[in-house]
């Protein structure tokens, strides 16, 4: 499912962004999708991470 | 990856589209001041043809390219007491654009009150020629502090990258090519030509950070060994927005500055001032200021990769003219190149909206010297990033590179072995 999926709307007031004023850019990290999205409504920049999995206790770095 | 569209409102520059109307907010360097005599020069910024002349007042103007009566070049017209008169049929402009002479109609004619060429303005600083051709206001000219010291010595190099000017700038907030294209890349083609390889450019990046701030994004990072009391970490350098790089180290600061000249070319400046801390700097007017031209290619057309910038020249134009964002894959060590997607995004929002974006000025009290950011620790040991930097990037084509070494008390470089 998450391999498909995409962002589409402000997670803070729901502005469409996938028009030509907002921002998503999507990058990877291992097999995590990110992407960062900026709304210019309300001016929100933030990172929405598709997850594979709930993860729960994670190993120490 | 990006949307096609996205791409396009990224990178196409000319009149009209977004980006476009973005960058016509600011002042462009167009030319090399010294090379703007009594005759007219034809230059191409952001997808439109200009001409540049200098009148026999010593004012500047930039008028659009061909003349208003029958299109012909204005760049093929000559320069007179009061304006550029075309070779054509005589008509004569000022550097307003206002028509103040056609020869061939009545004498008593008004015609010529009623034509105006389209004008710009054009102002000259430490060396360049500076245009604006965006909508009035003019804002005024930016005073960054490299352009406006008056104890430096300066030199310009200059190349003409074919490819459009988003994938350069976006190398400017791209650390880890440093120690890849520079350093392990660089030293594999020094080792190749039996030279010692590159030391400094090819430490480890442990962190990096990049701030946006009110000059544009200020670029930080921590090398292995190092900690955020080093310089690189705790000053850092600028992104400065839209179109510049700053950067340098040991005295030697300067401005990678990108100008699109289309869609698929930028014009690349390469512009160095060399303070010595511990010593005077000879005046140096800016009419001696030296200007080269950097080259691309080798005898066989091949990139001239074996040092800094050729390197970087290489990776942007293999990009393609136009880089297809819709086919990359960006991991976490492209947060730079997303963070500067997302300021153009949001200042083209500013524009559209009918505000200033970042980095306009119109307080003169805030332009008497814009003063940036700058390690001068670079790499954690500035005086050997000097030495790496003068010969190993673009300066080495300077025709003032020796006496540069020179102001600075640098013994000449051991001769390369064979």
């Amino acid at each position: 499912m998450n391999g498909t999926a995409t962002v589409r709307c402000c997670p803070q007031c729901g502005l469409a962004l996938d028009g030509p004023r907002g921002f998503i850019q999507e990058y990877w990290e291992a097999s995590h999708r990110h992407f960062l999205c900026w709304c210019p409504a309300c001016d929100l920049t933030t990172t929405v991470t598709l997850a594979e999995r709930i993860e729960s206790h994670e190993v120490e770095e | 990856v990006l949307s096609a569209e996205k791409n396009e409102r990224l990178t196409q520059v000319g009149p009209g589209t977004p980006m476009g109307n973005l960058l016509r907010r600011y002042w462009w360097p167009i030319l090399p001041a010294r090379d703007l005599g009594n005759t007219p020069v034809q230059r191409r910024l952001l997808g439109e043809d200009w001409v540049l002349f200098r009148d026999g007042q010593d004012r500047i103007g930039i008028l659009e390219a061909h003349c208003p009566h029958r299109r012909a070049a204005l760049e093929l017209g000559f320069c007179e007491q009061t304006g550029l008169r075309c070779g054509y049929h005589g008509w004569m402009y000022d550097v307003d654009g206002q028509c103040i002479d056609q020869p061939g109609e009545p004498e008593k004619s008004t015609f010529k009150h009623r034509i105006r060429a389209r004008a710009g303005k054009l102002q000259e600083m430490g060396g360049l020629l500076f245009a604006y051709v965006g909508p009035e206001p003019a804002p005024l000219l930016p005073r960054y502090d490299l352009f406006v010291w008056d104890d430096v010595w300066r030199d310009i190099g200059h190349a003409v990258v074919p490819c459009n000017f988003l994938q350069i700038m976006e190398n400017s907030v791209d650390p880890y090519h440093v120690e890849w294209l520079h350093g392990r890349y660089g030293s594999f083609l020094k080792e190749q030509a039996g030279e010692a390889p590159l030391e400094m450019l090819a430490k480890k990046h442990v962190k990096v950070a990049f701030d946006v701030f009110e000059h544009g994004i200020l670029k930080r990072r921590i090398l292995e060994g190092q900690t955020e009391e080093d310089e690189d970490w705790a000053v850092g350098h600028p992104l400065v927005f839209p179109h510049m790089l700053r950067i340098g180290g040991g005295g030697l600061s300067f401005f990678q500055i990108r100008v699109p000249i289309d869609d698929t070319h930028t014009w690349h400046v390469w512009y160095q001032t060399y303070k010595p801390a511990d010593r005077a700097v000879p005046q140096q007017a800016d009419a001696d200021i030296p200007v080269y031209e950097v080259p691309l290619y080798d005898e066989d057309g091949e990139f001239i990769r074996d040092y800094v910038d050729g390197q970087d020249v290489m990776a942007w134009v293999t990009q393609g003219p136009v880089a297809d964002r819709t086919t990359e894959h960006l991991g976490k060590s492209d947060l730079g190149v997303i963070a500067l997607r997302r300021l153009y995004q949001e200042q083209i929002a500013r524009v559209d909206a009918g505000e200033d974006p970042i980095c306009v000025y119109r307080d003169p009290a805030a332009n008497e010297c814009i003063d940036l950011p700058q390690e001068q620790e670079k790499f954690g040991g500035g005086t050997e990033f000097r030495h790496e930097f003068l010969h190993g990037g673009q300066t080495r084509y300077s025709p003032m590179l020796r006496a540069v070494e020179e102001l600075f008390g640098d013994a000449a470089p051991a001769p390369v072995a064979a």
